[in-house]
């Protein structure tokens, strides 16, 4: 289907048409010079005063700052339909897994970071049974209530949203076919501004998601739901102190 | 068959003439029907007006006084971005393929199409998952793969009933606004042989389950696109329910259809824009799930499509581009906004627009697409009364562009006879003031012989397009010129 060979300097392919008929509608010749796009507009578009350097491990001093901006995020996560765990990290495995266990998940899958965190072991502590990362989803289409376990890139106070990044370690499946999702957020990872979230520093995976909120619809009636297609129940557990 | 795009049907199957009507369409076609359907003018009315206040609200809260600045920023952005299209789809393209998927160009419908299925059939794909696309509904894409033999399942719960019901979506947003839950439950029941029940979320229970299926078993996702980053060649798709998602994680292959307005230069300038949609589509302050997509999965990931092939849709949007009057009609980000806010939308529903796109942005960019000469009765679907504008989170003067197509329509198309015999007889008789007297004299006798004592009922001849839908007022007893007189006179009113 790709017109062979270098394709926007052809005047033949099917391409450069397309390009050059553009141009010609914009009274342009293609190549010429493009002046910058207008820069954003920072004061404007940043709606929470305050630093938040975004490399995903920033600073821990500040504890105050860094409380606030966890306290605002907890907020917005329960007003997106969220269900919020807090503790703080050496024993956020164990508190999650009871809470896992609590709401009856029989089978949880975790990406590799999250095992890092020691979260297998708590969850097999708490007698849930681990499956093996999706290779094929039909893996996850168990009988009992299932949870993914996911890290995050880092997470948005203004929104309460989480980024997920996909890699080798953390497929989309994750966070998306089982019945709960579960998003791990270190309190350090908390920016203030979804603007902070867009300037990750880095190149993009092949697949970044921002999460807001359980899956949910209002088609039917203007009536919400949760869990059409995606988790119908979102769970953000924030590790304090780190 | 179950063809909704192919023109088959003129109907849908609870009966609603769906959308694609022959051309040149003629609003009365529809008009008439819709407006004597008081419950889905209900329906709508409901959804749009609590949409409507969403959106207040939520900018409100999020942006204070400075909603406008908001509003002009995203509006500059996107116009920098139109005003040098050329440049950034260009840019998009390479950055798009250094990151492994496969960028495909579409001067219309009929091209995309075509590239769609071949690349469809190339990898022998036998079930295809389908997120909401407003492009794919203007290109009638699932008409196209139906007729290739590719089964496809539309996923977005909405999207899901109106292809069920045979039936088309009436609002950008919110598709089946025209639907309750009863007509749910009757497509559910009748399509799906589940027992019938009126609850909204057993109803969604029934979809999910059934929906789960298919998107294990499909080989190819199509999804639209919301924007497309040029410095990353990113796909940025923003979506609620997660089937978006999932056309992008269970299928082996991804075809992204996207129309060619969609690009803005690099992440960081999505701030405003995202920031503005879900607020101005339905209250939030984002969707709940926002994919950044950038080309295939990778080496050794475990889930993701293998291919990716973006397909950039021109059908009518150059043309568009070219017109400097109207270019920035193409900022738009089918927020829905300005259809939660138009009365003339609310009362008439989406389908009597007879095109994918309704209300105020429809009646603006439909002509622009499909012909002014097709559709020339949308410029007129408007009461100028300024909602949309005041909606807009990209500042697009819709009146205005609505007033220009009106005046585009006169230039083209000369007036009936009857109407320029009259405008001649309104001319000459405004031209002095003895033949005013005389005309004023001539009208209200006539009137009042036609009238009842208090209006006309029946006028004859081209009169009758007036009073078909109302009655003619009866001059007042009084002329403003007698009164006047009276007034100078008698020094009182």
């Amino acid at each position: 289907m790709k017109p062979a060979g270098e394709g926007l300097s052809e005047p033949t392919t099917p391409r450069s048409e397309f390009l050059a008929r553009v141009s010609a509608a914009l009274g342009r010749r293609l190549g010429a010079p493009v002046p910058t796009s207008p820069p954003l507009d920072e004061g404007l578009v940043r709606r929470v005063a305050g630093e938040g350097r975004v490399d995903g491990v920033q600073s821990g001093e500040g504890g105050e700052a860094l409380s606030a901006l966890s306290t605002q995020f907890a907020a917005q996560v329960v007003a997106a339909g969220g269900i919020v765990l807090r503790a703080p990290a050496g024993v956020l495995p164990a508190t999650l897994a009871g809470w896992l266990s609590g709401e009856d998940v029989g089978c949880a899958v975790l990406d590799l970071s999250a095992e890092r965190l020691g979260l297998r072991e708590a969850c097999e502590r708490a007698g849930i049974e681990i499956a093996a990362p999706v290779a094929r989803p039909e893996a996850l289409e168990r009988p009992v209530t299932t949870a993914g376990i996911t890290c995050v890139r880092c997470a948005v106070a203004e929104t309460g949203t989480v980024v997920l990044d996909a890699s080798v370690g953390s497929p989309r499946g994750t966070s998306l076919l089982p019945d709960v999702h579960v998003a791990v957020v270190l309190e350090s990872q908390i920016v203030p501004d979804l603007i902070d979230a867009l300037r990750l520093e880095g190149d993009l995976p092949s697949a970044r998601t921002w999460i807001t909120g359980p899956s949910k619809t209002a088609d039917i009636e203007g009536i919400l739901i949760t869990g059409v297609h995606g988790p119908g129940r979102w769970v953000v557990a924030i590790a304090e102190g780190v | 068959m179950t063809d909704r795009h192919g023109g088959e049907r003129a109907r849908a199957f609870d009966g609603e003439p769906t959308l694609f009507p022959e051309l040149p369409y003629h609003l009365r076609e529809r008009a008439d029907h819709f407006l004597a359907d008081a419950a889905v003018q209900g329906f709508v009315e409901d959804a749009t007006s609590v949409k409507d206040r969403g959106r207040r609200t939520a900018c409100a809260e999020a942006f204070g006084s400075r909603t406008d600045d908001w509003r002009r920023h995203a509006a500059a952005i996107k116009q920098h971005t139109l005003d040098h299209l050329d440049h950034y789809l260009a840019l998009f393209i390479d950055r798009a393929e250094s990151a492994g998927a496969s960028v495909h160009v579409a001067k219309d419908a009929e091209e995309a199409n075509r590239i769609a299925v071949d690349i469809a059939t190339g990898h022998g794909a036998k079930l295809c998952v389908k997120s909401k696309s407003m492009v794919t509904e203007e290109t009638h894409l699932l008409g196209a793969f139906e007729r290739a033999g590719i089964e496809t399942v539309e996923t977005d719960l909405g999207e899901f009933i109106i292809q069920l019901d045979r039936d088309a979506p009436s609002h950008i947003v919110m598709p089946m606004i025209h639907k309750d839950r009863t007509a749910v439950s009757r497509a559910f029941e009748r399509e799906l042989g589940s027992a019938y029940t009126e609850d909204p979320a057993e109803l969604t229970a029934i979809a999910r389950a059934h929906l789960r299926k298919e998107f294990l078993r499909a080989d190819l996702g199509v999804t639209g696109g919301n924007f497309l980053l040029a410095e990353s060649g990113t796909l940025v798709i923003c979506t609620n329910e997660g089937n978006g998602r999932f056309c992008a994680t269970t299928p082996a292959h991804q075809i992204a259809m996207v129309g060619i307005e969609k690009v803005i230069p690099d992440l960081e300038r999505l701030a405003p824009f995202i920031k503005l949609l879900a607020r101005s589509a339905t209250g939030q302050p984002l969707t709940v799930y926002t994919q950044f997509l950038t080309g295939p999965r990778r080496e050794r990931e475990k889930d993701g499509p293998e291919t990716l092939d973006i397909i950039l849709v021109d059908a009518g949007r150059t043309a568009i581009l070219a017109n400097e009057e109207y270019r920035a009609a193409l900022r738009c980000i089918r927020c829905g906004a300005c259809q939660n806010a138009c009365p003339v939308y609310r009362k008439a529903t989406g389908h009597a627009y007879g095109s994918v796109y309704g209300g105020p942005i429809g009646a603006v960019i439909t002509p622009l697409l499909k012909g002014l000469e097709n559709y020339p009765d949308l410029p007129g679907a408007s009461s100028l009364c300024g909602a949309c504008r005041e909606a807009c989170p990209v500042d697009i003067d819709l009146p205005g562009m609505l007033i220009s197509l009106r005046r585009d329509l006169a230039v083209r198309r000369p007036l009936p006879f009857s109407k320029r015999l009259l405008l001649r007889a309104m001319r000459w008789s405004f031209a002095t003031p003895g033949r005013m007297r005389w005309a004023q004299w001539g009208f209200r006798w006539f009137a009042r012989a036609m009238g009842d004592g208090e209006s006309i009922a029946h006028l004859p001849g081209p009169g009758k397009a007036w009073t078909r839908e109302r009655n003619f007022p009866l001059p007042a007893a009084e002329t403003f010129r007698a009164r006047w007189r009276r007034v100078r006179k008698e020094g009182s009113p």
